[in-house]
């Protein structure tokens, strides 16, 4: 019995073998040419210059539910202190510097948005920045902000100007404020292909603490420059 | 429109903004002295060997300082500190004229095992105890004002004399353990957690009557060479005029002293010609201008207006567990603070500098 099975399954290769053979060598016999002769080629006719778009190179690449996810990282310099009541506190100046009182720090942050027109965006955004204080206490804010971003492009770069607002967890030592925040800034992107931009970011925190009663002398502004590396990923 | 497939109506963004707007008049920090308030005038730190190590007693001998910092002596050496006792445990550190005296360990694994050493540039082993023993100075400069309890925690003798290496049992009545002890140049008193002992180191001490009110331990005694003051561990400051026998109650358990009084840790200092006692607590310390009605936190001793100024510019000082106060025979408007921050001074202007 299983001496006929193997007989079976070598005539069953052998007609897979020969069957499969034909195709293959007709497959090198039709790319000669047909009748032994060259076929002719049709002429090729350019297409006439009135029918391309005048305005090809600003076609919108981004509409209405076109949407960026972004991430940044990069250096966060501390640059002043506004302290606008500050007459009335010994020692202290209206303005004062924030960079020799805080280190040079570091900063991230994770961007969502939806662009609302071809160049109007909405979205929002959690950043996070560090920075040491003379005593080595880590100054850490936390902004949690919704953003409006308006586009300008020009090739493949484009530029946009944004306006973040929201609330930012400010820190340090055993101190914590909950606080407003408002973050302008512009960014400048080239794209590399349709959906990936890498560029440069600068952005301007403006983080109020704002006190009343006793402590309204203490009430200040701080003034900070985040300057990030930025990664935008476009997507519908 | 369309995020990550779901459909949105756009009144949502509007609605969110309104939400953000309502959060931006939020805020709190009620007990902190302002985030950047505090950075701005922070100052910088020095590093030393001490800077991390708690500075349980400090004393200048002529023109050194030395710290118990830890469980090891350091002398203060230009800007930095040497170590100069050896790895054995450091109980207590007096001074007597221009000598430096310890009581330190003997054995590593008998933390009861004690003796007295004299320092003269070389250490200088005066008497084995053979127990543990606690060497504390009686502060207003009475001649026998040295002590040294035997048997901590138990029943022995309190010796005392003119300086440590001849001091002689003079106290066998004593039984608990001493605290601080203070003389007003007529009056020599004594304290232990519950009782105030007077009136003549030389001679068995007679208990006397505590002051009105007076609750918790008793945690310091000290003098400006008039009045007898003295603290308890509920915040209580006391003074007496006539050597201990009545007392006036100056801040009750409910004043402005804050946090209870470290043991022994206070000391009369004067800075520009006004005397202030100053109370080292668990939080940061507390001073009386002498005759006033109230004590407060740091203000006239400080270069700041008031004490949430004093906790933004030395937030490590202020919130310090202060073990000692030492003031300086060198300079009457500089003292010392030992804390478990390291060791500060208050400098002649007003400004603290950790050393």
């Amino acid at each position: 019995m299983l001496q006929k099975l193997r007989i079976a399954a070598l005539l069953l290769i052998l007609f897979f073998l020969t069957f499969i053979s034909f195709p293959l060598y007709s497959q090198e016999i039709s790319d000669n040419p047909p009748n032994g002769g060259m076929q002719k080629r049709p002429n090729e006719q350019r297409p006439p210059l009135d029918d391309f778009p005048e305005d090809e190179g600003f076609i919108e690449p981004y509409g209405l539910g076109s949407q960026t996810f972004s991430i940044n990282m990069g250096p966060f310099l501390p640059l002043f202190f506004y302290f606008p009541a500050a007459g009335s506190e010994e020692d202290l100046n209206i303005f004062e510097p924030a960079l020799g009182q805080l280190s040079v720090g570091g900063m991230g942050s994770l961007s969502w948005g939806s662009y609302l027109t071809p160049r109007f965006a909405l979205g929002a955004k959690l950043s996070g920045s560090f920075a040491f204080t003379p005593r080595g206490f880590v100054h850490s804010m936390i902004p949690i902000t919704m953003w409006a971003e308006y586009l300008f492009r020009s090739g493949s770069f484009e530029f946009p100007f944004s306006l973040q607002g929201g609330i930012v967890i400010n820190r340090v030592q055993d101190q914590i404020y909950l606080g407003p925040v408002a973050i302008p800034g512009i960014s400048g992107y080239y794209n590399l292909n349709a959906e990936w931009g890498l560029g440069l970011s600068l952005n301007y925190w403006w983080v109020p603490e704002i006190y009343f009663g006793d402590k309204a002398n203490v009430s200040g502004f701080g003034n900070f420059l985040e300057i990030s590396f930025s990664a935008r990923y476009h997507f519908s | 429109m369309k995020i990550f497939g779901y459909k949105i109506r756009r009144s949502v963004f509007p609605v969110l903004y309104l939400l953000f707007a309502a959060l931006l008049f939020t805020g709190c920090n009620q007990d902190g002295v302002g985030i950047f308030y505090q950075i701005s005038q922070e100052e910088a730190q020095k590093e030393s060997k001490i800077a991390d190590l708690p500075v349980y007693q400090a004393v200048e001998v002529g023109s050194n300082l030395y710290v118990l910092a830890g469980r090891s002596i350091y002398r203060k050496s230009e800007d930095d500190w040497s170590k100069i006792s050896s790895d054995n445990y450091v109980y207590d550190i007096v001074k007597s004229g221009g000598t430096l005296y310890a009581n330190i360990n003997n054995d590593d694994n008998n933390l009861d095992d004690a003796a007295l050493w004299r320092y003269t540039g070389s250490w200088t082993k005066i008497k084995d105890y053979n127990t543990n023993v606690k060497l504390f100075t009686a502060e207003g400069g009475a001649a026998d004002g040295y002590f040294l309890k035997k048997g901590i925690g138990g029943v022995d003798s309190v010796e005392s004399g003119s300086a440590p290496d001849t001091m002689t049992v003079t106290h066998a009545d004593i039984t608990s353990l001493p605290v601080d002890a203070a003389s007003d140049g007529t009056d020599d008193l004594l304290i232990t957690g519950d009782t105030i002992f007077g009136s003549d180191y030389s001679n068995p001490m007679a208990a006397l009557a505590d002051p009105s009110g007076k609750s918790g331990d008793y945690t310091g005694l000290s003098t400006d060479g008039t009045l007898l003051l003295l603290t308890t561990s509920k915040g209580q400051l006391f003074s007496s005029d006539d050597g201990g026998s009545s007392w006036t109650m100056v801040e009750d358990t409910d004043g402005n002293i804050g946090s209870a009084p470290v043991q022994a840790s206070l000391a009369v200092v004067s800075l520009g010609g006004t005397d202030y006692l100053i109370i080292g607590t668990e939080n940061g310390y507390y001073e009386w201008e002498i005759g006033t009605a109230d004590a407060s936190g740091p203000t006239a001793t400080a270069d700041t207006d008031d004490s949430s100024g004093f906790s933004a510019t030395y937030p490590d000082l202020a919130t310090s567990l202060v073990y000692c106060v030492l003031p300086s025979a060198l300079n009457s408007n500089v003292f010392y603070l030992g804390t478990d921050n390291g060791l500060w001074r208050r400098n002649s202007d007003g400004s603290f500098e950790r050393l």
